[in-house]
Parts: structure tokens; sequence; C-alpha cells
């Protein structure tokens, strides 16, 4: 079914147009801009945590701001800022990818941008009450997140955040997979789709899966805290886990599947080749997302409340889907040509740190080993290898890549490479000492510490760690602000793309395309084309 | 009995070079990759897909998924202090077994050892460390709750944890292998203001010496 | 899109079966709950998604799209449904406030598919 779309010539773009436009780019850039600038929000917030934990006592805040400040830095990266980043990616380059004209519903789609926009403030309104905002963690769980342990409207105003973010995130999971069954150009079967519309696919399956269990929990929550009788002993405190965990452990691959299917594209476009291995990719990566779905019980391993051996058994074979992604990822770059510009870095980078994550994943896995490393600082460098080096390294790979298709300019490769420089060493400086300070015994979630031993050095290096992270932060934002103003222009395909994306104009109009699309007959429609007219 | 230390270290002693193994390999590989096959070169392009190899590595990705798993498992079947619903830790102690029973409570923000058999109760005064005293090299019948919220119970010295829920009992056993102070005593789950001062230091004597102290404080309860 | 549902039916089966798995470990009824309803779930979504796409083959024909460049009134529902949550913590006047935002909201979305219905009949 072919499709033309009529609107009004396009009036320009104030603040208030930006956010409230029906075009999915648009929508996209809001709902991801928005996610980016709770990043570094939540940024700065570590930075806070960092500067109190660099040395024993307490120096900067009390305990009970930093309690509140590790709360919302996690609840911001997760709620506000990884989830809504991981989706709108897929709200603008999906239906560029299999050559739509927009996204299904972009009406729903925008409310949910102002939905996100609420709940973040809301939430974040917790600060300006005078007891302050939620203290619970970003886990929230019952009975701390009880009225007796939790008064004050800080943890309500939370809870309605969360329920916002989460619905907001639902919604957008339903457009996407509408867009992706419906709106695909002909010839775009499912098995020729690229990897980003792939990853961001799955990471949908699983919203709309696990979702409804967070908001679930957070409406019984806040029942229970205004009316009672919701999580009661003993057996009520488990209920929330469950109903919680359920959605906790898939959203950490909602965050990071679209981000992997965007770092497959860039190693398969700066290797100069098609991936390796694509269709048992997307075979793993649905078993991958469905066991994902399997192992929220690794979270309460130290319960005495669940079956260990079947969580342990599913979050043990999730290194199988794993090691063969990166059996593509290595494949695509076995005999390529690779070109080391700014994606491809962070692509790398992402490969590299991200499996440390992965690998300490498996490691508690097994129960006996969870029991020692459970809720201390292994489990936070564990969870930051697979978050940072995951979903921001991958976010950073998507953002190097995309700007051109997006602004119509290249971001500067200088200052890109002092970014990637500086990231990796600080992403490395920050967590690697937290594996050894939680095996030594240092619980997460504390504002103090005062063992004595060589606790502080660690937590210093992680704190200069930190630091440098934050440096590379802001050489990008200088980078992208100098770029749009001044930096080259990018033709529709400056790197030499695979995907339908890379035939539209840089940026694209409305509409998307403006000529008729190349032929699809596979996964790298581009590639193709290049490849018979170098045959020719 | 199950030393929960030595139980650890075993598992740790092939799961982390297991896991050194391949972060090195991938490490390697990749950086190699990159110098190698830079832009430039003319070089035959190599195919887009080789099943067989896939499906070869895959299949042997799940074959150390299953070994990881059976040792997994054979490390927990033993372990009186790895329940499950189904299991109460009293049924693994061999027969005859008179463990010593205290009795663990977690509150907001000190941890109460009671000792039910001498009648005795201790617990920290203001921040500091509550007093946990064991006899070494025996078992020791831990039930645990808690009054509040969820705590959690680590020893990181004997490398076990172990939750305290309000209104559960979790019955564990352990066995201190030496005699010695273990000074890392903490709540392991995050419970509010001072979760960070809710610590205990765990005191291991010699069984005789348990005996004496335990009838000097009969009755004791601070 | 005719093959799509066969995705869904196939995350579907996955789920299916690891809610089977659970069986031989003693997992408790939250543990398999939560597996089968969501497996449940997908199985019949891909149901509807097949639905959706023997009926849409047998529409075929072009179609044209139109749509409104802005759209005040989704922003406006997205601000009164969380005026709306928020309501519940601090007080009914915004409740209402966040409900008549809403109505509003939806009457200006009505007017704009009844706008965009007559510029596509137009064209």
């Amino acid at each position: 079914m072919t499709t033309r779309t009529a609107s009004a010539p396009r009036r320009r773009t104030g603040p208030i147009e930006a956010f409230a436009g029906t075009d999915h780019k648009r929508i996209g850039l809001a709902a991801g801009g928005v996610g980016f600038a709770f990043f570094l929000l939540a940024g700065l917030l570590a930075m806070l945590m960092r500067a109190e934990l660099a040395g024993p006592g307490m120096q900067v805040v009390s305990e009970n701001t930093y309690n509140q400040v590790f709360t919302i830095h996690g609840s911001t990266m997760f709620y506000l800022f990884a989830t809504p980043a991981s989706l709108a990616i897929g709200i603008y380059l999906v239906p560029l990818q299999i050559g739509a004209t927009g996204i299904q519903w972009p009406r729903a789609a925008l409310t949910g941008v102002w939905m996100l926009i609420a709940g973040g403030l809301i939430m974040w309104g917790g600060f300006l009450t005078s007891s302050g905002a939620a203290a619970g963690g970003w886990t929230a769980f019952d009975p701390l997140s009880d009225t007796p342990s939790s008064p004050g409207p800080g943890m309500d105003y939370w809870i309605i955040g969360v329920v916002l973010s989460a619905v907001a995130a639902t919604v957008w999971a339903w457009c996407l997979l509408a867009t992706i069954v419906r709106r695909r150009t002909p010839g775009m079967t499912l098995l020729r789709m690229p990897l980003l519309s792939w990853g961001v696919l799955v990471a949908c399956l699983m919203v709309v899966a696990s979702f409804p269990a967070l908001i679930l929990a957070m409406v019984l929550l806040y029942i229970d805290r205004h009316l009672g009788g919701v999580f009661n002993p003993p057996d009520g405190a488990l209920a929330y886990q469950h109903l919680f965990w359920f959605y906790g452990h898939p959203v950490v691959y909602v965050v990071f599947f679209p981000w992997v299917g965007a770092v497959a594209e860039t190693v398969a476009t700066f290797s100069g080749t098609r991936f390796f291995g694509y269709r048992l990719t997307v075979l793993s990566l649905l078993a991958f997302a469905a066991l994902s779905m399997s192992v929220w019980g690794h979270h309460m391993f130290t319960e005495d409340a669940v079956a260990n051996r079947y969580f342990s058994l599913t979050s043990t074979a999730l290194l199988v889907p794993a090691g063969i992604e990166y059996f593509g990822l290595l494949g695509t770059m076995f005999r390529g040509r690779i070109r080391l510009a700014a994606p491809m870095l962070f692509a790398l980078g992402f490969v590299l740190l991200f499996l440390i994550g992965g690998l300490t994943g498996i490691f508690v896995g097994s129960p006996e080993l969870d029991y020692h490393v459970h809720d201390s600082y292994f489990i936070v460098a564990h969870f930051h290898y697979t978050l940072f080096g995951g979903t921001v390294f991958g976010m950073f790979a998507a953002i190097y890549l995309w700007f051109p298709k997006v602004t119509g300019r290249l971001l500067g490769e200088t200052l890109a490479r002092w970014h990637f420089a500086l990231m990796f060493v600080g992403a490395l400086l920050a967590f690697v000492p937290m594996f050894f300070l939680g095996h030594e015994g240092m619980p997460r979630r504390v504002a103090n510490y005062t063992d004595p031993g060589n606790w502080e050095t660690l937590n210093i290096v992680a704190s200069i760690g930190g630091y440098v992270i934050f440096v590379s932060i802001v050489l990008f934002l200088v980078n992208v602000f100098r770029s749009l103003r001044t930096g080259r222009p990018a033709g529709p395909d400056p790197w030499q793309g695979q995907t339908l994306e890379w035939a539209a104009p840089s940026p694209p109009p409305r509409g998307n395309f403006t000529g008729p699309l190349p032929p699809v007959r596979s996964y790298a429609p581009l590639l193709d084309l290049r490849e018979e007219a170098a045959a020719r | 009995m199950i030393d929960t230390r030595q139980n650890y270290d075993d598992l740790f002693s092939v799961y982390w070079p297991i896991m050194l193994g391949v972060l090195v390999v991938i490490w390697v590989l990749t950086i190699v990759f990159v110098i190698r096959y830079r832009a430039g070169a003319d070089r035959p392009l190599r195919r887009a897909s080789e099943s067989k190899l896939e499906y070869v590595y895959a299949g042997s990705l799940a074959c150390v998924a299953v070994a990881l798993l059976v040792i997994t498992f054979n490390a927990m079947s033993d372990d009186p202090a790895d329940s499950h619903p189904a299991t109460l830790a009293g049924a693994k102690l061999p027969a005859g077994a008179q463990p010593v029973q205290i009795k663990t409570t977690a509150a907001k923000w000190k941890w109460r050892f009671d000792y039910p058999d001498y009648g005795i109760a201790q617990t920290a005064v203001g921040r500091a460390p509550a007093r946990l005293v064991v006899p070494a090299g025996v078992p020791v019948q831990f039930e645990q709750t808690s009054i509040d919220v969820i705590h959690a119970f680590w020893i990181p010295e004997m490398r076990f944890k172990k939750d305290a829920f309000p209104g559960r009992v979790h019955r564990f056993v352990l066995e201190f292998p030496k005699p010695g102070i273990l000074s890392g005593g903490k709540c392991a789950e995050y419970c509010g203001l001072d979760h960070s001062y809710m610590t205990f230091t765990v005191r291991v004597m010699e069984p005789g010496e348990f005996r004496a102290w335990a009838e000097a404080n009969r009755g004791k309860r601070q | 899109m005719s093959r799509a549902w066969t995705t869904f039916a196939l995350w579907g089966v996955f789920l299916a079966v690891l809610t089977a798995v659970t069986t031989p470990f003693g997992a408790d009824v939250y543990t398999w709950g939560q597996l089968a309803i969501s497996a449940a779930f997908i199985l019949a979504l891909a149901l509807v998604v097949f639905a959706y796409g023997r009926r849409a083959e047998r529409v075929p024909g072009q179609r044209v799209r139109t749509r409104t460049d802005l759209s005040y009134p989704s922003m406006l529902l997205g601000v009164g449904l969380a005026a709306l949550a928020l309501g519940a913590e601090l007080g009914l006047w915004l409740v209402l406030i966040g409900a008549g935002a809403c109505v509003l909201a939806v009457g200006g979305l009505v007017r704009e598919w009844r706008a965009e219905r007559h510029a596509a009949e137009e064209l």
C-alpha cells in the first residue's frame, strides 16, 4: 500500500513548536532531547555522590541528602533518561530505516513526550519539599517506601513521576510496534530490517510485556501509602519485589538493545562490509529478550523466597545470545576495511566496556557468588559497565553516526576523539575500583564508610574517574554547539551507509524521502547498490 | 559442614579465569582486528555468514553455560545456608548435632543478637557496631527477622549474606572455621537514613571459651 | 506486514517455554504467573497482528495520509493527564483542572481528526 503525505507548509520552529510537532523526527528529537537533559542532571548528581564518597566521613552533604541524591540519580537515569532515549532513537530512525513517512499514532507519541516532561519535573519537585525528594532508591522497596519509613510527599511525587514516564514509554512502544508492523516499504521484510530497528522492536516487545508490572506496582504502592492494606507482611514485601523486578530486569535490556543495534550498524558501516551473521543475530536478539523476561529472581537470591536454581539457569543462559552478538560484531570487523571515525570509536568502546558488565553478570548469576557481592559495590560496578559501557557508549556511537543525518552537519573529529579517550579512561577509573570495594565488603547505597584499609584510595580513584567522564561530556557539548553552527556540511550519506535512512536528505524533510526508494533486497540495500555499481 | 568462604573461593577459582580469559581474548581480537584490517588495503571481502561456524560457536557457548550451571548447582546442593523454600536449613545438619542457636533481629538501624539458650541479648550502642559472639568449628543456627524494613546480614569475610524480612523468619546455619575477629559485618540492604552505620563485628571463640563467655554473661541484656 | 505476526508468535513461544521450565524447579506463583501472563499476552498480540494482516490484505490500494503539522491538543492531553495524576497528591482541585484539560484536549483531537479526513477527501 503506498502512501502520500500532504501537510501544510512548515512554519519556522520556535521552542514550543519543537515540542508540539507531529512529525516523528521532531517527536524523536523532543523525547531524546528531554532524556539527554535528564542524563546531564543525573550526571551532576553523580558528581555530588563521588565528591562525598571520595573520603570517609560526611564532608559534602548529610546522610539524608545523600540518600535522596542517589535515589534521584538512579531514578532519573532509568526512568527519565535511558528508557526515553532508547525509544526516542526508534521514533526518529525506524521510519527512515524501513522506508516509511512517519510513525503510527504520532499524536499519542507526542502526548507521551509531555507526560515525560511533567513526570520528570514532578519527581525532581520532591527536592523542593521540606522533607526532600524520595530517598528509597530507584527501586523503592516496600516497606521502606511505605509511609512510616518514607513519610512526606517526596516519595509520592516520585511515584507519580515514575508512572507518567512509564506510561509514556509504553505508549511509544506501542506506536513503534505498530509502525514496524504496518509501515514497512514493499520489499522490506522483517528479515531485511536493519539491526537498529530490530533492537528497537525487541525493546518494545519487552516494554509492552513488562512495564505494566511497574505501573501496577507503583499504583499499588501509592494506594498502600495512603489507604494501607496492599503490601502486608508476611509476603507483601516479596509481592512488591516480584512485580518490580519483573519490570526491573527487562528494563535494563530495553535500554540496551536499541544501542547494540546501533553499534552493529556502526561496526558494519565502518568495516565497509555487511554485518556478519545477521540471521543468527536476529534470532539471538529475540532469544535474549525472552530470556531477559525470565531472570528477574536473580535480584532476590538472598531472600529465601524464589527458586534460585531456575533463575540461575536462565541468567547463566544469557551468555549464549550475548556471545552470539559479540561473534557477529567481531566477525563483521574480521577482514573488513576499518575506518576509525568517531562513531566507530564509541562502538569499539561499547564492545570492550559492555563486555565487563556482561561477564560480571554471568558471575553474579551464580547464587553462591551472589551471596557475597549482592548489594555491594561489586554490583554497582557490574551495572555501570552494562549501562554506561553499553547504553551510554552505544548512545554516543549513535549520536556521532546519525548527527549528520539529523542536522546536516558533521561533528568535529578532534573534539570527538578527546571525548572518546577521556570517557573511556574515565569509565575504567571510575568503575574498576568498585569491583574491589564491593568484594572487600563495601555495601552499596551508603552515604559513609568508616572502614580502615584501602577504601579511601579506591574511592578517590573512582571519583577521579567520574570527574574525567564529566570533562569528556563537557567536550561533547562544546562539539555539539560548535558543529550546529559551523560544522562541515554533510550530504545525505557521509559515511557510506548501508541502510535506507542514508538515502534521505540531511536533514530529512517531512515525509522523509524526496524520491523513489532504492530497491530493498537485503538488510543493506545501499551497500547492495554500491556493490552492483562497482561490479558493472 | 559447609565453609561458606571455601565454597565461594572454589566457585570463584573457576569463574574468574574464564571471565578474565574471555575478556582478554575479546580485547586482544578487537585491537588486533582494528590494527590489521584498516581501510585502504586491497582485500577480498569475506562472506556475510558462515552458518556452520555460527552454529558450532553457539553450541559451544551453550556447553559453557551448562558447565557453569553444573558447578553452580553443585555448590548450592550441600550448603545449608542456601535455602529453597522447600528445605529448611536444619534438615541438612548431621544427626545428633546441637547447634548454637542465635536469633538475629534487624531494625532501623541496629542489629540485635539473642542467645535463647543463655538468655543473652546483645545490641549496638549508638553507631558502634553490634557484637556477635560465636564458637569456631561448630554449626551455629541463625533465625533471622526484621521488625521494620528489609535489611541484610552480611559477613564479607564469610562470603555470606542473607536478607532479613519483616514478618518472615529466615533460618540458616553457618560454621566459622577459625577463632578471631571478623570486623566487616554490615547491613547490605538499604534501609534508610543510617544504613551506613548498621554494622556488626563477629568474635569467633574456641568452643570452650565460648561456653565460658556464655555462662559468664547468662541473662545479660544490653 | 503479512509475516510480522510470526515474530510475535515466536517470542510468545519462547516465553511459554520459559514458563514451562519453571515447573521442575518448584517456582512460586509470582514467578510462573507473571511469565505465563506475559506469554499469553504476547501470543494474543500475535493473533491480533495476524488477524489485522489478513484483513488489510483484502483492502489494497492507495491511501492518502494527511497530518496536521502541530498538535497542541496532544500536548494538552499529556499535561492534563499529568495534572490528574499529581492531583491525587495535591488535591481535588488539580484533578478537576486535569480532567478539564483532558476533555478540552480530546475535543481538540477530534477536531484535528475531522480536519485531516476532510483534507484527505479533497485530495
